[in-house]
């Protein structure tokens, strides 16, 4: 029958048309669940990129731990997260864990991997148990898994939770594998992060310690510069008192020198041990300073530190001012300046130290000369080496020119000495007119 | 008649001190304190006397209260008692702070170092 062989062709045609209806709405569905996974993807790789974006801005830590938890919730799709944070507690347990609404709290047994299983119970503040997966899935019921992931410092303790339950429960969405890789990136970069951070804190608290102890230690040589010089001062003012008021023979007059000399050294030992202690560790600290005065002070300051007479002569501007660290360039001066008076030669007549002031092209020159002793080609070389004494008459330790060849540098200068022996020396210091900030 | 007020708490530096002004200020006399507290005493003695030492010598470090603090409690006399006299400093110290602290302050004339030298006591004396 012709319409029955139509009829029955027709009736396949539509089958197959029916099935491929359904197949096209089967990978219809099959795209709309791609796409909606690829979407969920989407927003968790967004949420991650502006979580690690956030990481890497280098935010407070309260800041920072806030916006983990946002991203907990957004990843985990959860109601809300938090954290609670604490510093890591002597016995190994840690006050803080990352945690979401109807989640119990408590502090935790500390886990070194990624994948360790922690038991919480459900609504208690119990402390939870470790277990294998498998026991955990055993215990399911009122419970719920919690699968964590630990960063960890030195001092900072954190947990990123995550649950695993049979039945989809609406406070505990299922962790698939997905996640946990999530997890682990997650985990890393707030591992990262935390021990960024705690870093920052360590470095901060331990330049704050340092300058502490800066200070102390200024403190302490202070003190003990003071202590050991206040009685050194008494026996040298003794001895003057007797060399001043008593009529000794010979033999005590030539004692009483010695002695003072022997204090006299010690003394500059203590005084360079301070310069020492002081001028290694202080920073550079500039200001407007006037050299022409600050040289006239020392001129003042040396004019009763000596026997017999010493003239002394500042050449160049009345006033110059330069940007330099006083305390520094105060103590070179000093030091050089007080050396021109030790080693003056006592068969000149008269002893003297010039002071020339020189400035151009941003440089300050000065010049300081004198009729002494001068010093050997020998020694020459070597006046700025540490612990280097020339003489047999140097007092101190060596450290004198040393420093002064130091300060200089910090100051972003130099220093030279030109001298021949018994033709006095001449030392040159070029400054600029602005400390330049050294690294 | 130049008066001298010593106030040190090492005895020893005290007395140098005193031999030292003793024999090259002529006609010099010199009180001597070994405390801070002492020292007050003897000045606000001397206020109410009517007199006021020609020279006060101060030790900076001292136990219980530095020569620096002592300054302080000494601005309380009448000013036109403190013109009458010098205030000067005597450190054993190296300490920058000292100076800089000693020149910021109106009342004191000088920061010297110690012991006292020959010389220096007689440029004290001329000026």
């Amino acid at each position: 029958m012709p319409e029955q062989t139509a009829y029955k062709e027709l009736l396949r045609d539509y089958r197959q048309l029916q099935l491929r209806v359904t197949q096209f709405s089967r990978v219809e569905q099959q795209l709309i669940d791609t796409k909606d996974r690829l979407d969920q993807e989407l927003l968790i790789y967004k949420r991650m990129s502006e979580f690690s974006a956030l990481a890497l801005s280098g935010t407070d830590l309260q800041g920072f731990l806030d916006t983990v938890a946002e991203s907990v919730v957004g990843i985990f799709e959860l109601e809300s997260a938090f954290i609670l944070a604490g510093p890591k507690q002597e016995d190994g347990q840690v006050d803080w864990l990352v945690g979401c609404e109807g989640m119990a709290v408590g502090p935790a047994t500390l886990q070194e991997t990624l994948s360790d299983l922690v038991l919480i119970d459900r609504g208690t503040l119990e402390e939870p148990v470790d277990l294998t997966p498998q026991e955990g899935l055993a215990v399911l019921g009122t419970q719920a898994l919690m699968l964590h992931a630990h960063a960890s410092t030195d001092r900072l303790e954190m947990w990123l939770c995550g649950f695993i339950s049979k039945q989809s429960l609406p406070l505990y969405p299922k962790v698939e594998s997905r996640h946990q890789t999530i997890f682990s990136v997650f985990a890393h970069q707030v591992r990262t992060h935390v021990a960024n951070l705690a870093q920052a804190e360590e470095l901060s608290r331990k330049n704050a310690e340092l300058q502490k102890s800066n200070a102390e230690l200024d403190q302490f040589a202070y003190s003990v510069s003071h202590d050991l010089r206040s009685p050194l001062l008494a026996i040298k003012g003794m001895i003057h008192l007797i060399q001043e008021t008593e009529q000794t023979s010979v033999k005590v007059t030539k004692y009483l020198q010695l002695a003072d000399g022997s204090i006299e050294r010690l003394d500059k030992n203590i005084q360079e041990i301070l310069e020492y202690s002081r001028s290694t560790r202080r920073e550079v600290q500039c200001e407007p300073t006037d050299v022409a005065s600050m040289v006239t002070d020392i001129f003042e300051d040396l004019q009763f530190s000596h026997e017999g007479e010493v003239q002394f002569s500042l050449t160049g501007p009345a006033s110059l001012e330069v940007h330099t660290d006083p305390l520094r360039l105060s103590t070179v001066l000093k030091n050089v300046i007080g050396n021109a008076v030790k080693y003056r030669d006592p068969a000149a007549e008269p002893s003297w130290v010039k002071v020339d002031l020189r400035s151009d092209d941003g440089q300050l020159h000065i010049q300081v000369s004198d009729n002494g002793m001068g010093i050997s080609s020998v020694a020459l070389d070597h006046v700025f080496d540490m612990f280097y004494r020339g003489t047999t008459k140097s007092l101190g330790m060596g450290l004198g020119l040393y420093f002064c060849a130091n300060a200089v540098e910090k100051l972003g200068g130099a220093i030279g000495v030109e001298s021949e022996e018994g033709k006095g020396a001449t030392f040159t210091i070029h400054l600029p007119h602005a400390t330049p900030l050294l690294p | 008649m130049k008066q001298f007020l010593l106030v040190d708490d090492d005895a020893v530096m005290n007395l140098v001190h005193r031999e030292m002004i003793q024999n090259f200020v002529p006609g010099s006399s010199v009180h001597m304190c070994e405390s801070c507290h002492e020292a007050l005493a003897y000045l606000q003695a001397k206020v109410d006397a009517g007199t006021w030492p020609d020279f006060i010598l101060l030790d900076i470090n001292m136990p219980e209260m530095n020569g620096f603090q002592v300054v302080e409690r000494m601005e309380a006399f009448p000013s036109e008692v403190l013109r009458k006299g010098q205030v000067l400093m005597l450190s054993s110290s190296l300490h920058p702070d000292d100076k800089a602290r000693a020149e910021a302050s109106p009342l004191i004339a000088q920061i010297l170092s110690k012991p006292l030298t020959r010389a220096r006591l007689n440029a004290l004396v001329q000026d």
